[in-house]
């Protein structure tokens, strides 16, 4: 049987995602022995053009050459997986305003400084995408998971309840019920509770969970921290997915 | 540019860079091309308590030094002094995270250069001794982050006065137990990265680092000391050197006096090597032999492989003074305040700067990030070329490989690098 071509590509990000490949150490040997790993320009010399059967894609397409290989990609590819929340939903770095951006660029690099990058977006924006490994960084064993799925020719299982059920499966203390402004109950989990379970409120950055009754959470948020920062803690995350438009439709994106 | 998707950047390092060489005036460019990401605007009017989580994000390589960063920017803007225990468990995290980013880079990124082989999981096969002794050291690295800091990439358990949670004694022993074992291999790592026959140069410099009482320091140094025997308080940074921004480029440039400096793992060993803890003096004085400084800044693959085997040292013996102090306490207590505050640390590439400005409610004001790859950048351009001239007869295919090396070798982390 032909082995499975694998490209992993990164956009503008922190790399954090794909470095959970080779955090697997023996595990992505093993991986590598089944697959053949054709295009991986952080971590390998080999950067084959394709057609890849199966391509991963880290990071918000943000300069003109990100946006470029997003589109390059999806013609040379059978399947995205868009790797990590920038991937997925743009990411911390997408919190900002487009007006805030533009306006960052200025201070930071200057008034004579032309930038032909754009604001960032999710992968979603350019390019269809056909499933998602989401969090801030991704899961290791979500990753493995995934991984073994493709090798084994299975389609990936997406089954997403929210942080609160691996949350409480590990009898953590309720870090919302502390008065800590934790997202838990409206992201998505899959990240084993990661944070919580060390005493760190949930950021929601595996993205806002569909379904989950995010007008009334925003209420109840608003309640204990104010309007202001209800907005702020949504946003960090979420203010890209259609959960965060619907509640503030007016926000400048 | 290649017609390839991606494909013209350099690979084997962090983030997106290009390499443009004029073969007739022997001269090199490194030219940015990673997306702004501007990380000191987004944190402006956030709680103070988000920096650290915010700002761990701008590298998934070295996010705890970052974390860690600007944490102690804040308690030195609120004045909060932590326990000696806090500092010891923190001392033995960012060890951790040295040795994670040096591993990462030793044996995944540069090594396939002296190896010949395309990528480091080839070596499963080809040299599995030497595969299992990378994933042995990178082990190391990622046991000290998960068990201190919560998880292996984006930290969870630091925050401002202390942690949010430590780990039990039992898992600190084995930890311990761990760190013991893997001592011979991490010696094994210098005798084969000083085996290399690394490319000849020699180009004097200025190193910079931070230091206490003379020595390298890497989690609380207190001045900024150079090899020129420069020295200044760390919260005098912004007079140590200047940021230069060109056009086409999303990075900083910094420079002192004209001129580009090192920073990093060759630099904390140019600059004196008192602080070396004895496996790792052993392996500095017995197996590597030479007395740095060489100049050659290939050299900076050695210097980082010693420092791997001190930080094993150095977080055994914080561990111990951790579970020494039978009443230690998690987090201090501290109040909220208007205030600046500047927060160093020794990041694996060398030192990394947090500067903020607080309002009265804690709010961020105004947030300053001065990493490593901004600071050697110029003098990486200077190694490069002093390169180019000195093997000028060589075949541009070649030549541009040794380029590529020595960047490489610097270890650059570009996604830290641009603002």
């Amino acid at each position: 049987m032909k082995k499975l071509k694998i490209a992993i590509f990164d956009l503008t990000d922190c790399e954090g995602c794909e470095l959970v490949f080779i955090n697997l150490r023996e595990k992505i040997a093993k991986i590598a022995e089944q697959t053949d790993i054709a295009n991986w320009r952080f971590a390998s010399h080999a950067s084959d053009l394709g057609p890849f059967d199966i391509t991963f894609i880290e990071g918000s397409p943000i300069t003109e050459n990100d946006i470029e290989a997003t589109k390059q990609a999806r013609a040379a590819s059978r399947l995205i997986v868009a790797l990590g929340s920038c991937a997925e939903t743009g990411g911390i770095q997408a919190s900002i305003s487009e007006k805030k951006w533009y306006q960052g660029i200025q201070e930071v690099y200057g008034k004579d400084y032309k930038t032909k990058s754009k604001p960032p977006k999710p992968l979603s924006y350019y390019i269809d995408v056909d499933f998602h490994l989401p969090g801030c960084p991704i899961n290791q064993n979500e990753l493995e998971n995934f991984l073994s799925s493709l090798v084994m020719l299975k389609k990936p299982e997406e089954f997403r309840s929210p942080v609160c059920l691996e949350c409480k499966a590990k009898e953590n203390v309720c870090l919302f019920l502390e008065g800590e402004p934790c997202l838990g109950p409206i992201t998505k989990g899959g990240c084993e509770a990661a944070c919580p379970s060390q005493g760190l409120r949930c950021w929601g950055c595996f993205g806002a969970l569909k379904g989950a009754n995010h007008k009334a959470f925003k209420l109840q948020l608003e309640k204990k921290f104010g309007k202001e920062k209800t907005k702020s803690l949504l946003k960090n995350f979420f203010s890209n997915q259609d959960e965060f438009k619907a509640l503030y439709p007016k926000e400048d994106k | 540019m290649k017609e390839s998707i991606l494909g013209h950047y350099i690979c084997k390092v962090e983030g997106h860079g290009n390499l443009k060489l004029d073969y007739k005036s022997g001269s090199a460019k490194l030219t940015i091309d990673e997306g702004e990401r501007l990380f000191e605007k987004l944190v402006v009017g956030h709680n103070y308590l988000d920096a650290p989580f915010i700002t761990a994000r701008i590298c998934g390589v070295c996010p705890t030094s970052h974390n860690l960063a600007s944490i102690k920017a804040i308690e030195s803007a609120f004045d909060v002094e932590v326990s000696p225990t806090i500092v010891s468990l923190r001392k033995a995290l960012l060890a951790g995270q040295i040795i994670q980013s040096h591993a990462l880079h030793l044996f995944f990124l540069a090594l396939p250069d002296y190896l010949h082989v395309v990528n480091a999981i080839e070596l499963h096969q080809k040299n599995p001794e030497i595969f299992d002794l990378a994933l042995g050291i990178k082990k190391i690295g990622d046991s000290l982050v998960e068990t201190i800091g919560g998880r292996s990439v984006h930290p969870t358990t630091p925050t401002v006065g202390g942690f949010l949670s430590v780990p039990t004694n039992e898992n600190l022993r084995k930890l311990q137990q761990t760190l013991n074992n893997h001592l011979p291999k991490a010696l094994e790592a210098v005798d084969l990265f000083a085996s290399f026959d690394y490319p000849s140069l020699s180009r004097k410099t200025e190193y910079l680092a931070i230091a206490k009482e003379g020595n390298i320091s890497y989690y609380d140094g207190s001045e900024i000391l150079s090899s020129n025997k420069f020295k200044t308080p760390i919260e005098n940074y912004a007079y140590a050197f200047k940021e230069e921004i060109r056009s086409g480029s999303t990075a900083k440039y910094g420079q002192r006096d004209g001129h580009g400096f090192m920073v990093g793992a060759l630099a904390r060993l140019s600059i004196n090597s008192d602080h070396l803890h004895p496996k790792a003096a052993y392996a500095y004085k017995r197996i590597w032999k030479k007395d740095f400084p060489t100049y050659n800044s290939f050299h900076n693959n050695i210097a980082q492989a010693i420092e791997i085997v001190h930080l094993i040292e150095e977080s055994i013996l914080e561990i111990d003074k951790f579970l020494s102090d039978k009443k230690s306490i998690n987090k201090v207590p501290y109040r909220v305040k208007a205030g600046q505050g500047v927060g160093v640390v020794e990041a694996p590439r060398g030192t990394l700067y947090h500067g903020i400005k607080l309002d009265p409610d804690g709010n961020i004001q105004f947030y300053d990030i001065v990493t490593p790859t901004v600071q050697n950048l110029i003098n990486l351009e200077e190694d490069a070329d002093a390169l180019m001239k000195k093997h000028s007869h060589k075949k541009p295919d070649k030549l541009f490989q040794e380029v590529e090396m020595l960047i490489r070798a610097y270890d650059p982390c570009i996604t830290c690098a641009v603002h």
